[in-house]
């Protein structure tokens, strides 16, 4: 470490308090958390001086308000699961909170705790199935036709040694907390193929995502080459940082807080995402100066890049994870936008279009039914 | 708020519940129509304060992600002989804590915008009073809209805002529609979705709980439904309610 650059060093760094507020976020955060230390009743004195300690204000806003509004809003009496009969067969329905919890957490056996190294349930999980399976295998030659299996080199075709499983059902409504939809990651990533030319912005973009996100970011490489770009595989082009937990709901506190509303020209975000519980909005170059981690010190950033958020929650759809999100005051639009193709639509340009044999019966019937039209038109 | 094409449930996932469905059902309930309730509620303001076990949990995490956390460079930060890395090594000099990962902890400057703020209390001054009409009580709890009758069979009974649906609207309506009438048109709230989160079956009839939540305005009671109101919290709910109405309505309450 001592022996890069004094400048690199300092761009590497990760601060160690937390970052400087915009106004309006300094001045909730001072209120909200109201002075613990001010209290006579709290802690010690000897911690009054030390940053004060509380839970991020959308996570307890999540637990005491939004899931209680969630599960009204998602709540749906026709679901097979959401009968009470179904309910008193589920364990999370019929959890009961002992009075003393804690008691029940310390009077576990020191056998029986996971950490323990000859513990049983570690060994098992060791000798899985799963954990047997070669995973991660990197070629060194590309065989042009099918792959060989690595153990025995007996050769597999290619759509089978890289068939995955389709995803579980989604399970049907019901009424419990686990079901609800809640933020569980954020994936802050910038790819900057200007890196190609000039490696060291990458160290610009790299701290810029340490500071907006609180957490050390890494690189990101490129995965296939392309010639024309430039580009070969291996070569640092962008930057990624996931956040959980605190360092989450900070984050997002400080995006609709200080950052959306100060974007200009911007309707709002997308309410389309990937189907299953994941958003992705794009925030220009000049938002992230915005971010109060980055304003006060916007000299200190020789390039800003634009950077994608990803925000996956635990919903089973778009219209879950957009309802969750709402409930932190993401700005979304009234309508979705969404890409749309017209397949009736035939290419004027396309020389063989007429061709071309149509597929099913129906089309058939309906190219016959046109023809006779165009016919009975032109002959009159 | 999120728009209203967004709040509705999907087209297939249809939340209305006929009243074709409601009189075939039964005979005695097609005669009267059902109740509808209002459960309003005005979120917390302020974080509420920590257990120790909780402060002393998220303490020791803390701790551990400084002691973990590469030191603090102030030359990336702080363009040499600038005035900030002026204030900044003034302050400094004034360190003397340590943090409990045995590191010197760093001091912030203060600003002089912030210097000028003052942290307000946890109790307000509506607090002190025990003013029960004020929004401004208890700010780290849920308070509850809890009105007397004002005519009827019930008067002078505390109640949750409750009265009859009209005509062919749905419960949702009929919820926002009950609350001006009951305690004004100078309030902005939202109801919760179109499904009720609580009912009570008091004699023949029957109420059905809306959840809507207060954001801004003021309640005024012209005296015909309600002449007196108050924001309670789900513990002092206890002392207006009656024991059996609280039991069932307790339920939908959360516990904050």
């Amino acid at each position: 470490m001592s022996s890069l650059p004094l400048r690199t060093r300092c761009l590497l760094a990760r601060p160690l308090l937390p970052p400087p507020a915009c106004r309006a976020f300094r001045r909730r955060t001072l209120a909200t958390v109201a002075d613990a230390s001010a209290n006579p009743t709290s802690t010690p004195a000897a911690t009054a001086s030390l940053p004060p300690v509380f839970r991020p204000r959308l996570e307890e806003h999540y637990y005491n308000t939004l899931q209680e509004d969630l599960m009204v809003l998602t709540y749906d009496h026709s679901s097979p699961h959401a009968s009470l009969a179904h309910l008193a067969t589920s364990r999370e329905y019929n959890r009961t909170v002992p009075e003393n919890p804690l008691k029940d957490v310390y009077s576990r056996p020191v056998e029986r705790l996971p950490t323990f190294p000859g513990a049983a349930e570690t060994t098992t999980n060791l000798l899985s199935l799963e954990n047997a399976k070669v995973k991660n295998v990197v070629l060194k030659r590309k065989f042009r036709r099918g792959f060989f299996n690595p153990i025995d080199y007996t050769s597999v075709l290619k759509g089978k040694l890289n068939a995955r499983e389709d995803a579980p059902p989604v399970a049907p409504f019901s009424p419990l907390p686990s079901r609800l939809p809640i933020v569980s990651k954020v994936v802050l990533r910038i790819w900057a193929e200007q890196a190609v030319a000039n490696k060291t912005i990458l160290l610009s973009a790299i701290m810029s995502l340490q500071s907006i996100g609180g957490v050390r970011a890494e690189p990101l490489f490129a995965t296939v080459g392309d010639a024309a770009k430039k580009i070969r595989e291996g070569m640092p082009l962008g930057a990624r940082v996931e956040l959980t937990g605190v360092r989450m709901y900070e984050f997002l506190d400080k995006l609709t807080q200080c950052v959306l509303p100060r974007l200009r020209e911007w309707p709002g975000v997308n309410p389309v995402g990937d189907g299953r519980g994941s958003l992705t909005l794009s925030l220009p170059d000049t938002a992230i100066g915005y971010f109060p981690d980055v304003e006060p010190h916007f000299d200190m950033f020789p390039r800003l890049f634009e950077t994608d958020v990803a925000i996956e929650t635990t919903g089973k759809n778009d219209w879950e994870a957009v309802l969750c999100l709402s409930g932190f005051q993401m700005p979304f639009l009234e309508e979705r936008v969404v890409a749309q193709v017209d397949e009736d639509a035939v290419d004027e340009n396309d020389p063989w279009a007429k061709f071309r044999k149509p597929k099913s019966r129906e089309e058939r019937r309906a190219m016959a039914a046109k023809n006779a039209a165009a016919a009975a038109a032109a002959k009159k | 708020m999120l728009p209203r094409a967004l709040l509705a449930a999907p087209a297939k996932r249809s939340l209305y519940i006929s009243r074709k469905c409601l009189a075939t059902a039964s005979a005695a309930a097609a005669s009267s129509p059902p109740n509808v309730g209002i459960l309003l509620k005005r979120n917390p303001v302020i974080l509420r304060q920590l257990t120790e076990f909780e402060h002393a949990y998220y303490a020791y995490r803390d701790s551990i992600q400084q002691g973990e956390a590469r030191p603090f460079n102030p030359e990336f930060y702080f363009k040499k002989g600038s005035t900030a890395e002026q204030r900044w090594s003034a302050a400094q000099e004034t360190a003397v804590e340590k943090t409990p990962s045995g590191t010197v902890q760093l001091v912030q400057p203060r600003e002089e915008e912030l210097s000028a703020l003052e942290t307000a209390s946890r109790t307000t001054a509506a607090d002190a009073a025990g003013d029960m009409k004020s929004l401004d009580r208890a700010l780290d709890r849920t308070l509850y809209l809890v009105v007397r009758r004002a005519a009827g069979a019930r008067k002078g009974e505390w109640l949750l805002p409750s009265g009859q649906m009209k005509g062919d609207e749905l419960l949702h309506e009929a919820a926002t529609r009950h609350l001006h009438a009951e305690v004004g048109t100078g309030l902005e709230t939202w109801v919760v979705g179109r499904t009720p989160v609580g009912h009570l079956v008091a004699g023949s009839e029957k109420i059905f709980y809306m959840k809507a939540h207060i954001l801004s305005g003021k309640i005024q009671t012209d005296g015909k439904l309600a002449d007196d109101y108050a924001w309670a919290t789900k513990q002092e709910l206890k002392e207006y309610l009656k024991p059996d109405v609280y039991a069932s309505v307790s339920k939908m309450m959360a516990e904050l």
